[in-house]
């Protein structure tokens, strides 16, 4: 079962960069690399996914969700089944560890108990739970992308889609994160993750999408 | 219900996460509020000094010699005459005594007769002290029986009602500008607060987060923010203002009312600056 699919996506910008065309899909449960080097649309590719953008021609599928009829009022929900991990992280500053995980559960009504079950259940998935009370900025880089990744996991999304969540990490903590994203696809949740590291992805025996001149084909 | 308890519970967090920005966006309401209070109490104050002045204009209607019961209708029939107030009789006698009391017994000592008349002391409703009502006013006091003369200073009208126009206006003036002055200050200090905030709003649209609860919380924020600054302001106020009458006596007291008035204000201002601010942010 598909729960992403580009069919004959193209998206330009005024400055020439944009995608040729799109045409793919991810599976349930899949682990999914989406490589190509920096500038190529990788993330335009994603912020299409969370219909951040809509394609100037084609449509995006992302569960039940169709780019050329979701209304505005749908995108939050369409996001709430979709966990976001970024290469800087995009943590709350202002809120401390269990908070910033909490808050993707507030969003969709969780109550107090369950949340407060839950989150702590998650940290100590991601092997950040004694960590709970710190702030943000008094955590390492790969701490704080534990935390990201946490709360991308925490309300059991379709996809996790991780933009070079690597890319700001020395290569002992990308490899400790590249390990976390493998565990949760283990446990049934699909990964796309774009990266322009091929070493790490030729590491691993997972689907690569490949953008080459601004064409993504299966 | 639980987006509303949880945007007041996030929006009393939010004052303590937001620590010194929270602290000079309060600041700023509370000295935006000090000018608009202050200004709004000196005019209260210029009111009720001018309205007392009003309260003091007398007419004096002076009788005809007749019977004090004769006298005794004719105050009757200038009491019920619309705008006057209060009537005092002043008798012969007691018209003397006055002359006596201010020119001294020498003065009459040549006259055998009180050739001073009786008279009524006629006080006219505040709202009356104007040319045109005085001028009916006077007329219809002439008209009743038993009334020789009325005499007024007139001047004392022209200066009252010339005091009153330019104070108004004035304060109109001056009201909107420090109105709109202490809204943009305040609208434009939420703005920025919320402005600072702009990476953590796009974060918590990319998780899924509603309008209303990004917008929820900091409403409540700035909304709490506006009416702790005008709470402030308000003791600022009475602590000014308590000073400021031993220097300036018709300054009028703050009252519970005055403060509660502020306090509205400020969290209408909060409300508004920072509506006005998020509106073009959140785009779900």
């Amino acid at each position: 079962m598909k729960i992403i699919r580009f069919n004959n996506v193209r998206q330009s910008y005024p400055n020439g960069e944009g995608i040729q065309l799109a045409d793919f899909s991810v599976g349930r449960g899949e682990f999914v690399f989406l490589v190509g080097p920096s500038g190529a649309g990788k993330s335009t590719i994603l912020k299409l996914i969370i219909m951040a953008e809509r394609p100037r021609s084609g449509t995006v599928e992302v569960g039940e969700y169709i780019s050329s009829s979701i209304r505005p009022g749908q995108v939050p929900l369409l996001r709430r089944q979709i966990g976001m991990v970024f290469q800087d992280f995009r943590l709350l500053q202002d809120r401390n560890v269990y908070e910033n995980v909490a808050f993707s559960l507030r969003v969709i009504g969780k109550s107090g108990a369950y949340i407060k079950k839950r989150v702590l259940r998650v940290l100590a998935d991601v092997g950040i739970s004694h960590k709970r009370y710190q702030m943000p900025q008094n955590l390492s880089g790969g701490e704080q992308q534990r935390v990201a990744i946490a709360r991308a996991i925490v309300n059991e999304p379709l996809v996790v889609l991780a933009d070079e969540p690597t890319g700001n990490l020395d290569p002992e903590t990308a490899k400790d994160i590249m390990e976390l994203l493998v565990k949760i696809n283990i446990g049934g949740t699909a990964v796309l993750m774009a990266t322009h590291n091929y070493h790490l992805v030729e590491q691993t025996g997972f689907r690569v999408l490949k953008i080459d001149a601004g064409v993504i084909r299966e | 219900m639980r987006l509303f308890i949880y945007s007041i519970v996030d929006g009393l967090s939010g004052l303590k996460r937001s620590g010194i920005s929270s602290l000079l966006t309060i600041l700023t309401i509370c000295c935006s509020l000090v000018l608009l209070g202050a200004f709004y109490i000196i005019r209260q104050g210029l009111r009720e000094n001018l309205q007392e002045t009003r309260s003091r204009f007398v007419l004096e209607a002076f009788l005809l010699d007749a019977e004090p019961k004769d006298h005794e209708t004719t105050g009757e029939k200038i009491l019920h005459l619309a705008g006057v107030d209060s009537i005092e009789y002043v008798s012969k006698d007691d018209a003397l005594a006055r002359v006596r009391e201010t020119f001294g017994d020498d003065y009459l000592a040549l006259i055998e007769d009180n050739p001073l008349p009786a008279s009524f002391h006629v006080v006219l409703q505040p709202s009356y002290v104007n040319r045109d009502s005085v001028a009916r006013i006077v007329a219809a006091i002439a008209g009743v029986p038993g009334v020789e003369d009325v005499v007024y200073r007139a001047t004392l009208i022209d200066l009252l009602n010339r005091y009153d126009r330019l104070v108004g206006a004035g304060f109109i003036i001056f009201g909107i500008a420090l109105s709109i002055l202490g809204f943009v200050l305040i609208s434009n200090n939420i703005r920025l607060t919320i402005e600072a905030k702009r990476d953590i709003i796009e974060t918590m649209e990319l998780v899924g987060a509603s309008r209303g609860l990004i917008v929820g919380p900091l409403l409540i924020q700035a909304m709490i923010e506006g009416g702790l600054g005008a709470l402030f302001a308000g003791i600022v106020l009475s602590v000014l203002v308590q000073v400021g009458t031993i220097f300036i006596p018709v300054l009028s007291p703050v009252t519970a009312a005055t403060i509660g008035v502020l306090v509205l204000v400020g969290i209408l201002f909060g409300f508004l600056g920072s509506f006005n601010a998020l509106g073009w942010r959140i785009r779900y």
